[in-house]
């Protein structure tokens, strides 16, 4: 079984980058692997075939947004009703908290393969932050979030019945342009009302939390080193925040 | 030559009486989904009669009164239409209304604003007058009686101000199709209780709705949200409300801010002093006389139990109005009597 390196990545290692992450995501990233964030690669055999980055704290220079996915109780014994209601409510809950994300995995790799590598690089990542010096105003907290589900256009069906009716510019361009800044400036175009679930589309209403399928190998290794989906969800596609107190994850996954 | 005398007033409005149950029925009966201020149940309807008398009657208003009017075709004989007032909307209750908002969100960076229709669950209406349960039989739709049936009432609340709002409201049923499926409150309403639109017509109907409206997210709706079907229906009139809707458009009332919450039909409301009837209104003294030419104007007694209205061509001077014997026994005075009298805009003579 081949051996898995995890090291923080090197200008060197920008031509398999490219093969990993877009270019938008590439340029957000500092190379220089400061102790506020890396770029984590996982390589075997000299080549870098995964990735991920990781930050101390997020944030803090520019307002992130999520959607709290809420609960909301109508309750009339007059009617024999009693009814829970799923709620959306944009906010920067997170914000502080360390963050896991641009995950990538090279295609051609066989799942057990990508499995490890996943486990790899998120088991540094929390080993990483647990080793570091947090500020006294930080969220306990480390965030990981996932991709949601798509349509085979690539299109993502929470944004189809959410976000584009407030933003009908191309996501795709925005991201090529602002990278995922976008999110801080299309959050002020987005409700600030919570919004009832319930009254979304059901496309949009069964995308919330879900994730895509490639983003399971993911999931597993988060879960596996003790996060758990939380009550946030991303703006774009809707994919579930996992989180944990990172005093309670494990760097060596379990 | 000489001129023919124009005839004597036809239509008569009156408060509704005991002996008004079996027309009140009839217009129940006749009533489609959604129109609820009146459901078919006989016992709530006697109830209805016995309030609007007792209404009409006590020296002691107190807010919660609805009066119950009745038209008469007098040469035909018969009750052939009927309207209401409640004079606090809500009273003791709230009154629960969307209120159309358009909110602005733009991105500097993004180089987009965009502005958006949002309904925010209200209580603005309540306390207000309301009109309520316009039903005019449709043989008459097309002559003046549904002129004289909905615009009398403002006559009256001028008369009698004190026992009403300074500003007045009604709700015009929204879209509905003949099984009572309603676009509005299928993205809307539907969601949260899992009825069906009959299903809680029958249960708000003749009561307050607030029990229900309580149960309803506080937040803001954003239409652009909503099914394309449901977008549509906002503010739009169930075809039986066209009529009334015309009526009061016509007056001035505003039909641009208010939604019911349950089929999004148009709420109209506006400040009493602001309606076209009530700012022509003059206080004359009743003369008789053979009329022979005349614009037509809606004329009214100055009596609340025994309150009359007509709807006829009269000759008007500063100080007096001339009307036909028969006209002045139905509106049941005599020639020196105070009458307010507001001109009716050059309606086609039937």
């Amino acid at each position: 079984m081949s051996e898995i390196t995890v090291r923080a990545a090197q200008i060197a290692d920008l031509p398999h980058l490219t093969q990993l992450l877009p270019a938008w995501a590439l340029v957000a990233i500092d190379l220089a692997n400061s102790n506020e964030e890396q770029l984590l690669v996982a390589v075997i055999e000299s080549q870098p075939l995964a990735c991920l980055r990781v930050q101390r704290r997020v944030g803090l220079e520019h307002p992130r947004f999520w959607f709290h996915v809420g609960c909301r109780v109508h309750a009339a014994s007059e009617l024999a009703m009693f009814r829970r209601e799923r709620t959306l409510l944009l906010g920067n809950d997170l914000t502080a908290a360390a963050e896991i994300s641009d995950f990538a995995l090279a295609r051609h790799l066989d799942s057990e393969v990508r499995a490890r590598l996943a486990s790899a690089l998120v088991g540094a990542a929390l080993r990483w932050l647990q080793q570091g010096t947090r500020g006294a105003g930080d969220l306990p907290r480390v965030i990981a979030g996932l991709p949601g589900p798509r349509s085979a256009d690539g299109s993502a069906p929470f944004w189809n019945g959410l976000g584009r009716y407030f933003y009908a510019g191309d996501v795709d361009e925005a991201l090529a342009r602002f990278g995922s800044l976008w999110q801080t400036h299309v959050a002020a175009l987005l409700p600030r009302h919570p919004l009832v679930v319930s009254v979304l589309q059901e496309q949009t209403q069964a995308a919330i939390g879900e994730i895509a399928p490639s983003a399971a190998v993911w999931r597993d290794a988060l879960h596996a080193h003790g996060l758990r989906a939380g009550q946030h969800i991303g703006l774009h596609d809707g994919g579930p925040v996992y989180e944990a107190y990172l005093e309670c994850v494990s760097g060596s996954g379990r | 030559m000489t001129l023919s005398p124009v005839p004597p007033a036809r239509f008569l409005l009156r408060p509704c009486h005991a002996d008004d149950l079996p027309a009140l029925e009839r217009f129940a009966a006749a009533s489609p989904v959604g129109i609820t201020t009146l459901p078919f149940d006989r016992a709530f309807l006697s109830d209805r009669l016995q309030r609007s008398m007792h209404a009409f009657a006590t020296e002691d208003a107190s807010g919660e009164e609805i009066y119950l009017f009745a038209l008469e075709d007098l040469d035909a004989g018969g009750v052939i239409g009927i309207s209401g007032i409640a004079a606090r909307a809500g009273f003791s209750d709230r009154f629960y209304s969307y209120r159309n908002e358009f909110v602005v969100h733009s991105s500097r960076v993004l180089g987009v604003s965009t502005r958006i229709h949002t309904l925010h669950l209200c209580h603005d209406l309540t306390d207000v007058t309301l009109f309520i349960s316009f039903h005019i039989d449709p043989a008459y739709e097309h002559t003046l009686a549904p002129q004289l049936l909905s615009r009398a009432r403002l006559l009256f609340i001028a008369q009698h101000a004190e026992r009403f709002a300074e500003r007045v409201a009604a709700e015009s049923a929204g879209m509905a199709d003949d099984a009572g499926r309603c676009p509005f409150w299928d993205a809307v309403g539907r969601r949260f209780f899992g009825m069906d639109y009959p299903t809680i017509e029958q249960l708000t109907g003749g009561r307050s709705k607030a029990f229900i409206a309580d149960l309803m997210p506080l937040s803001p709706i954003y239409v652009p949200l909503l099914p394309e079907e449901a977008q549509f229906a906002i503010g739009q009139l169930h075809p039986i409300a066209e009529l009334p809707f015309s009526i009061l458009l016509d007056e001035g009332f505003d039909a641009d801010s208010y939604l019911d919450i349950f089929d999004g039909g148009p709420t109209v409301q506006e400040r009493l002093a602001m309606l076209k009837t009530v700012n022509r209104a003059r206080l004359l003294t009743a003369a008789t006389g053979t009329v022979t030419d005349g614009g037509w104007q809606l004329v009214c007694n100055g009596e609340r139990e025994h309150f009359r209205a007509v709807l006829v061509q009269a000759s008007t001077s500063a100080d007096d109005i001339t009307l036909d014997p028969r006209t002045l026994s139905a509106l049941g005075v005599s020639p020196g009597a105070a009458l307010r009298v507001a001109a009716l805009d050059t309606p086609e003579p039937r």
